[in-house]
């Protein structure tokens, strides 16, 4: 009660783990038959884990409020728990770039530009976007479309596979783009199959297992023959479902190991450079002082995604990363850990509540006078843009992923 | 349910038709509270002013529907459950503090108010709201009020009913009274605010209350001291009473309650230990750290085995997590807890815990204690399946056992988790008749009809 974000705002028994668990229970008893109350219930949950992560019975509600999910889905009733977008994406990468490159042509013909926005920020005007003020612009050209492999590699050196994310590479390819300049500074090979698909969370959290499933062994197929020393994401959420993909195939125990091996060589892409390459200390060697921001003293501060803080386990590398850069003043939020309510699809099904709770986060980064929220989740750089142009802050507060803040930095700091 | 038909029209009239429900899933979510008993109401209806309480409550009364005002849900004692049906009334649209007059350390706030929120913006300026439950993460401060909580502060600062000064409150009948003063002192007429706090919700509906707030102390340090023996332990809580130095906090912890904890958190507790005291200090630097230091000499001289003084507010928070994780991980040693509150004069807390480890010893049950051992208040917790009969009614023949020398040692049956239906089969071992004919007069004076959290404190007498 004291952590889930939904209850923090609404104050209902019906929006916190000990409501929903009853009535799951209630369900599971025979005594409620599913409704489309129910349905909504169970739609009004973030599935952050924070709840599981406090609870001291262990009781994995997220895990449970998803298999109500699924109960749903393969009764043909979870219809709520997606729009169009998310049904389209979740049936792999054809169907998901027809969409997408539709999205860019619409956006072309039909949105306008705010006229205070950096450029990114571009009204929509198709229904399922219509309440948001903002979204990226798909990019014309996604990350995928556009990498080239090096043509020699150095067979020495650390090889990591790299695992996209529809975030980034249709929503965010700059943040693709700085992990594989990063890397390449590094001397590090980064092998980028382009035949990867979707990780299939959006699947799994409107419970479509089976999608989410046939997604998974599509892409544990793609990574399990290459040479690699890890297989890395720069998108919390896509992140914390490779971690947990074992899980994803408790019914299938043929698939189960393989899946669990997947998930054995993921690292987030931050962590791995952090604690594997030890990418703070060689900031910190180079030294020299970088402007990234026009005058004075740069204040970035750091959100922790509820998918690596919660899913990984993950909140001091990137702290440790943004500390060591030049050029960053980091600041600590009041209220770390705070969530930002985007949630994925709850973001889209329940617009309003999600707003009251980036709202809320967004004051932290106001109180400490931030000039950067930096976030290593392409759901919570989403919201954040939202709530940058909510509270009026375009062009005067920046949102990015840490990657793309470092690559600056070191790109200054080497010409 | 004629009565249901016709009063929800009403009620929707009043607050609008989104702060009413009456479907069942809802229902289901607001059955239960921590007690883990289950009584469906019939509605639920989240007011959003005073005006529309009173509205709700003249109604209700009008038809004779029953109403039970609930904050969080977090109490102990099934204050907050519709036992016998009714309109629950959630109070967590009433979530504004509206004033903190540091000129006269007062707080006006609004009974849907998070505890733990309201210390925190006090804090931050300075000020210090003591009464601190452990529920305080997502308790509310009119559920705190309405059941008079505690927490282990209490032993320095008391408890709840210390720190309210006024109140606005519903009667059953719909009128809107306000009771006590916003000064230090005030004597006219009888202290209305004291007979509600701790009346569980059945005299009314709270819909403001002032607070009086204290100086935030400049520091707070604290200590822990392993015991081999858990009689050791005991007695060094009465010989730090008689020492004359005061801790804000002595809590105590067993060894089952020990090793539950670590076997959830896996913090390397001393596991092997009888017994263990979290002591806390406050005040200035210089007095905590010589209180500090007084403390564990005593813990010392009283024969802990190990005294450690945290060094950090880290150190001191990683200290307290055990303390707090104690209630839920219960869970772990059995699905069903019964949990007993009980207090006793704090030179007998020797007696009390030799003769609950006895008791544990004799029955044979899984006993878990803790608590607020400075100002004598003993959480006995015992955990079963009740769906055992056998282990259930001996469990109860236990409780009953407990309950009886608590009286005969001078103590109460409840410190800070209230009667509610828990323990109202119990009321006339510590009260006489006179006594609960009198609060039953007082019960109908506020409440006529007997509509509001019915069947609560006296049971169906």
């Amino acid at each position: 009660m004291s952590v889930c974000p939904v209850y923090q705002t609404t104050f209902r028994e019906t929006d916190v783990a000990r409501g929903r668990l009853a009535l799951l229970g209630s369900v599971g008893e025979g005594a409620i038959p599913w409704s489309e109350r129910l349905e909504e219930i169970l739609s009004r949950c973030l599935l952050c884990g924070a709840c599981a992560q406090i609870c001291a019975n262990s009781v994995p509600t997220n895990r449970l409020i998803q298999q109500g999910r699924q109960c749903l889905f393969e009764a043909g009733k979870g219809s709520r728990f997606s729009h169009p977008l998310i049904r389209s994406v979740r049936q792999g990468e054809l169907a998901g770039r027809v969409v997408v490159k539709g999205g860019a042509l619409l956006q072309g013909l039909l949105c306008r530009k705010i006229p205070d926005s950096s450029g990114l920020h571009l009204r929509f005007p198709l229904p399922f976007f219509a309440q948001r003020a903002t979204v990226p612009p798909f990019a014309w050209r996604p990350f995928l479309d556009a990498f080239r492999p090096e043509a020699v590699e150095k067979m020495e050196s650390t090889r990591v596979g790299f695992f996209v994310g529809c975030g980034a590479n249709y929503l965010f390819p700059e943040t693709a783009w700085a992990l594989v300049r990063i890397l390449k500074r590094m001397g590090v090979t980064v092998v980028t199959p382009r035949d990867q698909v979707c990780c299939g969370l959006p699947a799994y959290v409107s419970g479509d297992t089976k999608t989410a499933q046939t997604l998974a062994r599509k892409n544990i197929e793609t990574f399990e023959p290459l040479d690699i020393d890890a297989v890395l994401t720069v998108c919390a959420s896509c992140g914390s479902h490779l971690q947990n993909l074992g899980a994803l195939f408790e019914d299938d125990p043929a698939w189960q190991d393989a899946a669990s091996a997947l998930a054995a060589r993921h690292k987030d892409a931050v962590a791995f450079l952090v604690e594997a390459l030890g990418l703070d200390h060689y900031l910190q060697d180079q030294g020299s002082a970088v402007r990234l921001h026009g005058g004075g003293v740069y204040r970035v501060a750091y959100h922790d995604p509820c998918h690596l803080r919660i899913g990984q386990g993950i909140t001091e590398g990137p702290r440790r990363l943004l500390q060591a850069t030049p050029g960053v003043k980091f600041i600590e939020t009041p209220h770390p850990g705070r969530c930002c309510g985007h949630g994925g699809d709850f973001n889209l099904s329940h617009f309003d509540l999600s707003m009251e709770i980036l709202d809320r986060r967004m004051e932290d980064f106001q109180t400490v006078q931030a000039h950067a929220i930096v976030t290593g989740c392409t759901g919570c750089l989403l919201q954040f843009a939202e709530g940058v142009s909510r509270k009026g802050l375009a062009g005067r507060l920046q949102v990015c992923h840490p990657l793309v803040l470092v690559e600056r930095a070191m790109a200054l700091s080497a010409s | 349910m004629d009565t249901l038909t016709s009063i929800i029209p009403k009620i929707e009239a009043i607050v609008g038709r989104q702060h009413v429900t009456t479907a069942e899933e809802d229902l289901l979510c607001y059955a239960y509270d921590a007690t883990n008993r289950q009584h469906r109401p019939d509605a639920v209806v989240f007011p959003g002013n005073t005006g529309e309480v009173s509205a709700i409550m003249r109604a209700a009364n009008e038809c004779r529907f029953f109403v039970v005002p609930r904050g969080a849900g977090t109490g102990m004692s099934g204050g907050a459950l519709a036992i016998q049906g009714g309109l629950i009334m959630v109070m967590t649209r009433f979530d504004r503090i509206l004033s903190i007059d540091r000129d006269n350390l007062v707080a006006d706030v609004e009974p849907g108010v998070i505890t733990g929120h309201f210390q925190e913006v006090v804090e931050r300026q300075g000020l210090f709201y003591p009464p601190d439950p452990s529920s305080a993460a997502y308790s509310t401060l009119g559920g705190n009020v309405a059941e008079c909580a505690g927490g282990p502060r209490a032993v320095k600062y008391g408890v709840t009913r210390d720190y309210v000064l006024g109140l606005e409150v519903v009667l059953p009948t719909g009128e809107v009274i306000t009771t006590g003063t916003r000064t230090a002192k005030g004597v006219v007429g009888y202290d209305l605010t004291r007979l509600i706090v701790g009346s569980e919700g059945t005299l009314g509906v709270i819909t403001k209350m002032a607070l009086r707030l204290l100086p935030l102390p400049r520091v707070a340090r604290t200590l822990r001291a392993v015991f081999v023996q858990i009689g050791d332990a005991a007695k060094t809580v009465s010989e730090i009473v008689r020492s004359g130095v005061i801790p804000r906090s002595v809590e105590y912890m067993d060894q089952a309650a020990i090793r539950c904890v670590d076997d959830h958190l896996h913090i390397g507790l001393p596991v092997d230990a009888g017994a263990m005291l979290l002591i806390e200090v406050d005040g200035s630097p210089s007095a905590a750290d010589a209180a500090l230091q007084a403390l564990a000499a005593i813990c010392e001289k009283g024969g802990a085995r190990q005294v450690q003084i945290a060094g950090s507010e880290q150190e001191a928070a990683d200290l307290w997590r055990a303390r707090h994780a104690i209630s839920p991980a219960l869970f772990r040693l059995g699905p069903d807890k019964i949990n007993e509150d009980i207090v006793v004069p704090r030179s007998r807390i020797p007696e009390m815990v030799a003769w609950i480890d006895d008791l544990r010893k004799r029955t044979g049950l899984t006993m878990v204690t803790f608590g607020h051992a400075g100002d004598g208040n003993i959480h006995v917790n015992i955990m079963l399946d009740k769906g055992d009969k056998q282990a259930l009614n001996k469990a109860e023949a236990a409780v009953e056992a407990l309950f009886r020398h608590t009286i005969a040692l001078g103590g109460t049956l409840s410190g800070e988790h209230g009667v509610g239906i828990t323990k109202a089969s119990y009321l006339a071992m510590e009260l006489g008749g006179a006594e609960r004919a009198l609060m039953k007069r007082i019960k109908a004076a506020f409440d006529p009809n007997g509509i509001l959290n019915p069947g609560k404190i006296f049971g169906d007498l």
